[in-house]
């Protein structure tokens, strides 16, 4: 599980994909806790988004951990980002 | 597996807000010229947008990076000059010098936030926030949009609120937004873009990931987003290409309007399209991609250089110029041609290096020039004086080092000229000048020396005040002749000071010999021209460099010299025969031009034998043609210049020192100090004699008139 905590952004967006390789490395699936999240910024953003690829091409799971703040709500919206799906935390 | 981030690495944002910091500087500086310039034509509407956007970006960019202070302050002088750009305000001396003191206050901030303040330098003081606000406020009246001195709004608050409501005219806009390679590592995050943009009116965004690639080979700080939006606004054109304006050197943007709800202008109504359309022409001009923007920028990309890692590199080029002499010496002597071939290749190559790294160190003065607007309009406004600053030569290149210590120098010079040489408009007016006065500041290329020229014109330099003023300073004897040369030159002298006042401007008596050894220091010199009642100019001649210069390897005896190769102008023989023509006088006849020398053997007292045949090297120097006779002239040299240290300091007539190919020694000349270290010798000598017959003065084109040798 990948936890992001805070306001994540591209000063984290390298550790972030390491993060993502190892889990798609193990094969388990990647899941991802924004329940403690306040912000993303669009780095982090097609991060997810490519995980969430890579995993569905190797036939892994990909998961959201909410809740997911209203700021991140909010800003996936403006800017026209699919929303991903929420599994509860 | 657990990974957790905690916001942004420390590293990172700490670079993002350094860079934004140089930026925010620099930003600063041009704005600066430019509430100036509109202070000049207050009716230009150019110039009114290019402070608009500086504001815009600084406030932009500082709520990005946590410079809330700095956004939230800088948005109340951008709502005044969105006011301004909006025609519902004119521009004053009021709101420039308003404007003037906000900036002072920003980059007091930014400075601040560093936590390197250092002595002297303006401190952010929040009760003159506090007064400049209120002020502004008073200027433009009360803004819907105006936070006063309160936090900053998370993202960079949109300017034209006011816009909107005045408008009255509802169209939709088509926009396509596509992140260049390096938006996000220039510290914009489009997501903030498109923000400040749905601020405007209703946005719909479509984001299209198509780009993205593998996360393998994912650049994680590049955005690969691209999007197309969908704005229903009552904003105009121009304030959705404001919210782009930081970043549109680093996207591709395309801004077309689709339906237009209403009459916007003359110019839009005729391109009101079909709905559903886009619009290949709005407002009489063509939809435009920024493409070509992106093109521009891919030509003229650049990366910033901590100045320590250039420097470093200079002197490691430098160690290699020492090095590949050696290694020329070393492959004469061998007579290899195989190790000849590649000596010749290292110093073609080290020489095209060295070129290379000296024109990385240059810079043009353009900066330095600009920030004495700034101190021209304060002063002027101090003394009650109309002086208007005309720049020229801005682009000329000097190395970073010279326009480093450049700027004390040249502030004390036109404090000078401003306290002391421009009269008030009472007085011109009264000598049948415009009340108006002129300074030049000006820049030019001369050989490999760049000339800066302070020059004003006010009442000139009283010679007899000065003479006057020497004389009771004991500076000199009451009987001495001296010709206005040298009586100007006077006022060069350490606590030299015809102020009788001291004033908060300059007088202090310490300046110019402050202004004279600072140039001095930088190996370069300063001449005085002035004409009672017309002007007095103020002429800098610098080096290009200070690092390495192309020099000409001489000897005399067992002692090696090295003389500037841009003042050498040719080699000729000194038998002994030309000596005894001569009458024992120092002076060749040079194809029937007579010219005088100096022997350096004499000179440096250097016991050695005196060879049949000397050569006599010719040089230009500021005083005129001059020869240097030694023993053998050996050839071009690449010359680093390396520091004397210390305690040679005082020894003017040598710029420094540079290692030969088999480890000498070679002292670098000054030419022009050599002499008048021997004009000085002969002064003290034999009182009157001159070497050079005395510079005739000239105003207007240059610094310094011809020296008629011949007249000698």
């Amino acid at each position: 599980m990948v936890r992001l905590e805070g306001e994540v952004g591209i000063g984290d967006a390298l550790e972030l994909k390491g993060a993502l390789l190892d889990g798609l490395a193990l094969r388990r699936g990647l899941r991802i806790d924004v329940a403690v999240a306040m912000a993303l910024d669009v780095t982090i953003f097609q991060l997810l988004w490519a995980g969430r690829h890579a995993a569905g091409e190797a036939g892994m799971e990909f998961s959201v951990s909410g809740p997911v703040a209203q700021e991140i709500v909010l800003t996936m919206d403006r800017a026209g980002l699919e929303k991903f799906p929420v599994v509860a935390g | 597996m657990s990974r957790s981030g905690a916001g942004a690495n420390g590293s990172q944002v700490d670079k993002y807000r350094q860079a934004f910091q140089e930026e925010a500087r620099e930003v600063l500086i041009e704005l600066e010229s430019t509430l100036l310039e509109l202070n000049q034509s207050p009716g230009d509407s150019e110039l009114v947008g290019k402070a608009f956007r500086a504001l815009h970006t600084i406030k932009g960019s500082g709520a990005m990076f946590g410079f809330e202070q700095v956004a939230a302050f800088t948005h109340n002088l951008e709502n005044a000059f969105d006011e301004v750009r909006n025609g519902r305000l004119r521009i004053s001396s009021e709101l420039i010098d308003l404007s003037l003191a906000a900036l002072d206050q920003i980059k007091a901030m930014l400075q601040q936030a560093t936590g390197q303040v250092e002595d002297g330098e303006r401190v952010a003081d929040s009760a003159a926030c506090a007064e400049i606000v209120a002020q502004l406020l008073k200027v433009t009246g009360p803004l819907s949009s105006s936070p006063a001195s309160g936090p900053a709004p998370a993202a960079p608050a949109q300017p034209s609120e006011v816009q909107e409501a005045q408008s009255g005219a509802t169209a939709v806009w088509k926009i396509g937004f596509a992140p260049g390679p390096d938006l996000l590592r220039n510290g914009t995050d489009p997501l903030l873009l498109l923000r400040e943009l749905g601020q405007l009116g209703e946005l719909r965004a479509t984001a299209d990931l198509a780009a993205v690639p593998p996360i393998a080979e994912l650049d994680p700080e590049r955005c690969y987003i691209r999007w197309e939006l969908e704005l229903t606004t009552s904003a105009p054109r121009e304030a959705i290409r404001d919210v782009f304006i930081f970043a549109e050197d680093e996207c591709e943007l395309t801004v077309c309007e689709l339906t237009v709800g209403a009459a916007e202008g003359a110019g839009t109504s005729a391109a009101a399209s079909v709905s559903g359309e886009v619009s290949g022409e709005v407002s009489g001009e063509p939809a435009r991609r920024f493409g070509r923007r992106a093109e521009d920028h891919a030509g003229a990309s650049s990366i910033r250089v901590p100045t320590a890692k250039l420097d470093q590199f200079v002197d490691l080029v430098g160690e290699l110029v020492t090095v590949q002499a050696r290694l020329g010496a070393i492959a004469l002597r061998g007579e290899d041609p195989d190790v000849v071939s590649v000596a010749e290749e290292v110093e073609r190559l080290t020489s095209a290096l060295r070129e290379n790294s000296m024109s990385i160190r240059m810079m043009p003065v353009r900066g330095t020039f600009e920030r004495f607007r700034r101190l021209v309009h304060d002063l002027a406004r101090d003394l009650r004086k109309e002086v208007e600053l005309t720049l020229e030569g801005s682009e000329t290149e000097l190395d970073k080092t010279v326009i480093d210590q450049l700027n004390d120098p040249l502030m004390h010079l036109i404090r000078n000229s401003m306290d002391h040489g421009i009269e008030a408009a009472e007085a011109r007016l009264a000598a049948g000048k415009p009340a108006g006065a002129t300074l030049r500041l000006s820049a030019r290329y001369s050989g490999a020396n760049v000339l800066i020229e302070v020059a004003d014109d006010g009442a000139g330099i009283d010679a007899a005040a000065v003479r006057r003023r020497a004389v009771e300073r004991g500076l000199i004897a009451a009987d001495v002749e001296l010709t206005e040369a040298e009586v100007h030159a006077l006022i060069l002298s350490p606590g030299f000071s015809t102020a009788r006042t001291v004033t908060g401007v300059s007088g202090r008596g310490v300046g110019m010999d402050v202004v004279r050894q600072r140039v001095e220091a930088l190996r370069g010199t300063l001449h005085v021209a002035s004409r009672q009642g017309v002007g007095t100019t103020v002429t800098l001649r610098l080096p290009l460099t200070l690092a390495i210069i192309d020099g000409l390897l001489v000897r005399v005896g067992h002692a090696f010299f090295v003389l500037p190769l841009a003042n050498s102008l040719e080699c000729i023989e000194l038998t002994r025969q030309d000596i005894a023509d001569a009458n024992g006088k120092h002076i060749a006849n040079v194809r029937g031009e007579m010219i005088p020398y100096i022997r350096l053997r004499e000179h440096f007292d250097i016991r050695s034998e005196r060879p049949e045949r000397e050569q006599i090297m010719i040089a230009e120097t500021e005083d005129g043609r001059c020869g240097f006779v030694v023993d053998e002239v050996l050839g071009d040299h690449q010359t680093v210049i390396k520091n004397l240290g210390q305690f040679y300091r005082h020894v003017q007539f040598i710029s420094g020192a540079t290692i030969l190919g088999d480890g000498t020694l070679a002292l670098i000349l000054d030419p022009d100090r050599v002499i008048q270290d021997v004009l000085r010798s002969r002064r003290e000598g034999a009182a009157g004699e001159h070497f050079f017959p005395p510079p005739i003065e000239s105003m207007g084109g240059g610094a310094r008139g011809g020296v008629q040798l011949d007249s000698t």
